[in-house]
């Protein structure tokens, strides 16, 4: 943890640290910026070329496809034809696929986008023609074999119900010869087959939909779900079934193509569906209309895409589409039909999930071994790596989901370049699209199918556990879930995230962050448990070592020419400028979102990251800081002191290895400190800024064990150090110490505290130890028998006024202390201050002091032997008549150590004030303290703001907003009262 | 839901533009892909009873604290697989999304 995280932490950036941040950014960028150019260089030396890496590509996609063949057939595609330039452009992109040619080819794509192009043509035409180039040319230069594959194909295949249009009717609707009849044409059992298999189809889709519903009760969704998979294993089985019926009686055709094709006709997606038809949303049977004449494929007249069941779509004949309703491909199973990228993009799922689910299966085995390791407790197997297949699968993946995005995306703006729209329109509507629909369609279906088939693989206790895990999750409640949902990103932290920007306020930096992405992706992936989570590296890796296209996607399409890294470098400056200004209000909203988080679950809070980050130099750079100073010692600022055993002992590690120069006699001096009679959180409050003055920025130079004091909250080092126990069970958490004691340092920099009367205690440093002093339970620090445990003269830090001998408790329960003074009853009472609502006005409220007659306290009451109240131990506090808080529980939690006043000052001189108490989020139940002091009468008041206003203010807000916001807080706890506010906030 | 937390991410996944429930609804469906990539890869770690034993809690409408106390019990780089998981998520919205009509 470098000084400035110190600073950060403490809301103490100022001009300097920010453009330290930026000269560390800088620093961290060029590093960067050379290991990828150490990166790009090594490439370049590999002589690897865009044209080599197409073709090494596509051969992989090739064989991807190759193999969906020999699953069924044992045998290989044949060689993609060769065709003239004409026979190219004339070919549609079905008849091309049929030919061999990958669905990723090049000469794919350009087909889909003449087709494209030639339905808007005819769109604005709205004549019939028949397209330029019919594929009769091409026919003629095939033989005769290719020829009735792509007759087959035209009449059949990923056409499907064109298939049974033709079969009925004998034509089709390119005015093609009517096909040949096959040989299993009235054969019942493959008509049997074929009609069982549609019907299961509509069935599927029916019962996607109702899954998909958001209507539809949560609790079916189980019941669905299975119903959906036995029909998914029934559609495979049956298509086997008729596959292996149709090659018994070689009524298939002798070609693998042909049986590649044939199994289409069952379905609009070729391998998703032959494997898991569910993986296909798109799977329609071949009566349903969406394949008829709408197929662009097979109909040049054909609008590029139903949009489904969405209201909003329109065709794209449909002058009237404005740009406000995007089509949402998402919202239904039709977003294009026979897509080839989509086909495409469920093929390459498919393939992806299987390979995943092999790889998955093969490591359960490493998987049981770990954890019959774990129960022996013997050392973990190491995570296995990614096999490369699995790693291209992805890539592949990926690569066909953002070509489906731009097929979405081209589609849109086709659409819109139809009607008449400026420029601007086109674009702000596009970008809508992009962040609405194709996020949605893009990136969470597409998770939500790879995930769901993620789950289904697993084996039955996983599946059910994770079932069960989501069934629980939905049944939480809405402002728990989305806590919670967030609370994901938030070890990513704020900081990391925003390098992921490719939305607006980040755009701009959109270079530097790749290249810290990338970075900061390889440093994650070395850390990564197997499975997905460790192909990130994976993919940087081969990029790196083969400069194959992954590397494209992995690093992004980047120009690495200098002045491009010039520029990035200028952004990435804005940016971090941005976020050093930035990270200055996070640090004071950070309360804020405590209160709204503070009230919801201890898991949100245990997650103190994720309300409460602490911007580290991961965050901010996307790696690891080493700390060069410290060595090994980066870690030891955090959790390992927190555990009892080891209290302390963070301090002997770190003079293993630390070498700091002796403390002088002036620091020793200055670093002094006497006991508060505030307690001993303000004790430690002031050791911490001495400490720190020592340093001023740069804590480097400091002995770890100081450095973790100074950047350790009070809370924790009172617990570590043992002076604070809220866990005991007798109730004595309190140190107790006396006047006159002192913490110093000695020259080897260790921390004693020096407790009068009852020696020394080393809190940290060599020969730390835990204190072991006396403790005390503070909410009955004075006996029933009047003895007091102060010594005379002696003012404990808990702040018990001095010189009362014999206190005596009143009474036990609750003592209303406005009945028990004369003279006060309820004839006296006012009405209570800003019963109506508290003050808008700040200062106002700032000078708001509750005077005795708007307090009501009950509790335990001890009183001198003069007959004065000395102490009331507050179970409820009652600001005026009806402004209440109470407090449930044990008072402690909640009150300060004790409310002191005198009876015979009350009518004067009480005062109660309220402060708030940040806690830095070690201790969610100590932020709200209440305490009661009456100042004429204690030998060491407290400083006024000796908790900062800002605390202070804290909970004054806390009520103000209360009021302002509604929410009755009569009655209420503190984190009740936090809840309902975060509640009506969320709405 | 933390604010500052929450528009970081909608600007980084460049879903800012749209209307404040639909960001929250995107975020909260995303949230659950994180935990289930998460609790897939965590369920390694766990022995068959400790699986039956989550599988119970979940069953018993437990709260939240306990169920991830209860993981992070069983499965000691619970946090570190959800940083990875949440990490992946955003790097490949990323990756992906800045490729499209672009």
């Amino acid at each position: 943890m470098s000084q400035i995280e110190g600073k950060l932490k403490n809301e103490k950036l100022t001009a300097e640290d920010v453009a330290k941040l930026i000269e560390e950014g800088d620093k961290n960028f060029n590093e960067t910026k050379k290991k990828i150019e150490k990166e790009i260089s090594k490439l370049k030396n590999k002589k690897i070329n865009t044209e080599k890496d197409n073709k090494k590509f596509k051969k992989n996609l090739k064989d991807l496809e190759d193999i969906e063949f020999k699953k069924k057939e044992g045998g290989k595609r044949d060689v993609p034809k060769s065709l003239s330039k004409e026979q190219l452009e004339s070919a549609t992109p079905q008849e091309l696929f049929d030919m061999g040619y990958s669905v990723h080819s090049t000469e794919i794509t350009d087909a889909i986008k003449r087709m494209l192009k030639k339905n808007v043509w005819d769109k604005r035409e709205k004549d019939n023609q028949k397209r330029p180039g019919d594929s009769k040319e091409i026919k003629n230069n095939l033989n005769t074999e290719q020829k009735k594959d792509i007759f087959n194909n035209q009449t059949g295949s990923m056409k499907n119900s064109k298939e049974k249009e033709s079969d009925n009717n004998g034509t089709n609707t390119q005015g093609n010869p009517p096909p040949k009849k096959e040989a299993h044409k009235g054969d019942p059992y493959i008509e049997l087959l074929k009609g069982e298999i549609n019907k299961k189809i509509v069935e599927l889709n029916t019962l996607k939909n109702k899954i998909e519903d958001p209507n539809t009760d949560p609790s079916l969704i189980d019941g669905l779900q299975a119903q959906y998979n036995q029909l998914n294993n029934d559609i495979i089985n049956l298509q086997n079934e008729l596959l292996t019926y149709r090659k018994k009686n070689k009524q298939g055709r002798a070609t693998h193509s042909k049986v590649y094709n044939q199994n289409n006709t069952t379905n609009t997606g070729h391998s998703s569906t032959r494997q898991n038809p569910r993986s296909n949303p798109n799977s329609q049977p071949n009566n349903n209309s969406n394949a008829g004449p709408n197929n662009p494929v097979n109909n040049p007249n054909s609008g590029p895409r139903n949009p489904g069941n969405n209201p909003n779509s329109q065709p794209n004949n449909n002058n009237n589409a404005g740009p406000n309703g995007p089509r949402n491909p998402g919202n239904g199973p039709t977003s294009t039909p026979d897509s080839q990228f989509k086909i495409q993009l469920d093929a390459l799922r498919v393939s992806y999930t299987s390979a995943y689910k092999q790889f998955y299966y093969h490591d359960r085995k490493l998987g049981l071994k770990n954890k019959l390791r774990k129960i022996v407790g013997a050392k973990l197997v190491n995570e296995p790596s990614v096999p490369q297949n699995l790693i291209d699968l992805k890539t592949q993946y990926e690569k066909a989901l953002y070509e489906y995005g731009n097929d979405l995306y081209n589609q849109e703006s086709t659409r819109l370049n139809g009607q008449n729209l400026s420029q601007d329109q086109i674009k702000s509507h596009l970008a809508q699209y992009k962040s609405e629909v194709i996020f949605k369609e893009l990136i969470i279906d597409e998770e939500q199918k790879l995930a769901q088939q993620k789950v289904e693989d697993l084996p039955r206790k996983e599946k059910s556990a994770m079932r069960s895990f989501l069934s629980w999750y939905g049944g939480l409640n809405p402002v728990t879930r989305k806590a919670i949902s967030i609370g994901v990103f938030t070890g990513i932290g704020v900081a990391a995230i925003a390098t992921f920007g490719g939305g607006a306020a980040v755009a701009g930096a959109w270079g530097g962050a790749k290249i810290l992405r990338s970075a900061s992706g390889a440093l994650v992936g070395e850390g990564a448990a197997y499975a997905i989570g460790r192909m990130a590296s994976g993919e940087i890796n081969r990029a790196k070592e083969s400069g194959t296209d992954s590397s494209k996607n992995v690093l992004g399409n980047f120009n690495w020419d200098e002045n491009t890294f010039l520029n990035a470098k200028n952004q990435y400056q804005r940016t971090l400028n941005q976020y050093a200004e930035r990270m200055n209000s996070v640090r004071k909203k950070q309360m804020a979102a405590k209160i709204i988080s503070g009230g919801l679950t201890t898991f949100a809070l245990n997650y103190e990251d994720a309300f409460m980050h602490k911007p580290s130099s991961e965050d901010i750079w996307g790696n690891k800081e080493v700390d060069d100073g410290a060595g090994t010692t980066k870690n030891e600022n955090s959790g390992d002191t927190k555990s009892s055993d080891n209290k302390g002992s963070s301090t002997g590690k770190a003079e293993q290895v630390i070498k700091t120069p002796e403390a002088s006699d002036e620091i020793i001096k200055n670093v002094e400190t006497v006991v508060s009679s505030e307690g001993s959180l303000a004790t430690i409050d002031d050791l911490k800024d001495k400490l720190s003055a020592q340093f001023g920025d740069d804590l480097s130079k400091a002995p770890a064990h100081i450095r973790h004091i100074i950047e350790t909250d009070k809370y924790t080092l009172s617990k570590e150090w043992g002076l604070f126990n809220p866990d005991d069970k007798s109730g004595e958490e309190s140190a107790m110490m006396l006047k006159g004691s002192n913490i110093t340092m000695d020259k080897n920099w260790n921390i004693t505290l020096h407790d009068v009367g009852k020696g020394d205690t080393v809190l940290s440093g060599e020969g730390a130890k835990i204190y072991s002093g006396e403790m005390f339970d503070s909410d009955h620090q004075a006996t029933e028998g009047g003895a007091t445990k102060l010594a005379d003269g002696e003012v404990d830090i808990n702040q018990v006024p001095e010189g009362e001998d014999g206190y005596t408790k009143l009474a036990d329960g609750e003592v209303d202390i406005n009945q028990n003074p004369e003279g006060l009853g309820s004839n006296n009472l006012d009405k209570a201050p800003y019963a109506d609502g508290l003050p808008v006005d700040q200062n106002e409220l700032n000078k708001t002091v509750w005077q005795k007659e708007n307090l009501n306290i009950k509790g335990n009451a001890y009183e001198d032997a003069n007959g004065n109240i000395v102490r009331l131990d507050g179970k409820e506090v009652t600001l005026g008549s009806d402004h209440k808080i109470y407090v449930n529980g044990v008072a402690s939690e909640y009150l300060t150590k004790e409310l002191n006043f005198e009876k015979n000052k009350i009518l004067d001189n009480a005062s109660v004030r309220f402060f708030g108490w940040s806690g830095d989020g070690a201790n969610s139940k100590e932020w709200l303290r209440l305490q009661k002091y009456d100042m004429s009468t204690l030998k060491n008041p407290p400083t006024e703001g000796f908790l900062s206003d800002k605390e202070n203010n804290f909970i004054k807000r806390l009520l103000k907003e209360a009021a302002r916001s509604g929410v009755d807080y009569h009655g209420k706890t503190a984190s009740q009262l936090v809840e309902e506010m975060a509640i009506k906030k969320l709405g | 839901m933390n604010e500052e937390l929450k528009k970081v991410l909608v600007e980084a996944l460049g879903i800012s533009s749209l209307p404040n429930d639909k960001q929250e609804e995107m975020l909260e469906q995303i949230g659950v892909l994180v935990y289930q990539g998460a609790l897939i890869r965590s369920m390694e770690y766990m022995r068959d009873e400790e699986v039956i034993e989550f599988e119970n809690l979940t069953n018993s409408n437990t709260d939240p604290e306990r169920v991830f106390s209860f993981i992070k019990s069983k499965v000691e780089n619970f946090d570190q697989i959800i940083k990875e998981e949440a990490e992946n998520f955003l790097s490949k919205s990323n990756s992906i999304m800045s490729q499209i009509g672009e």
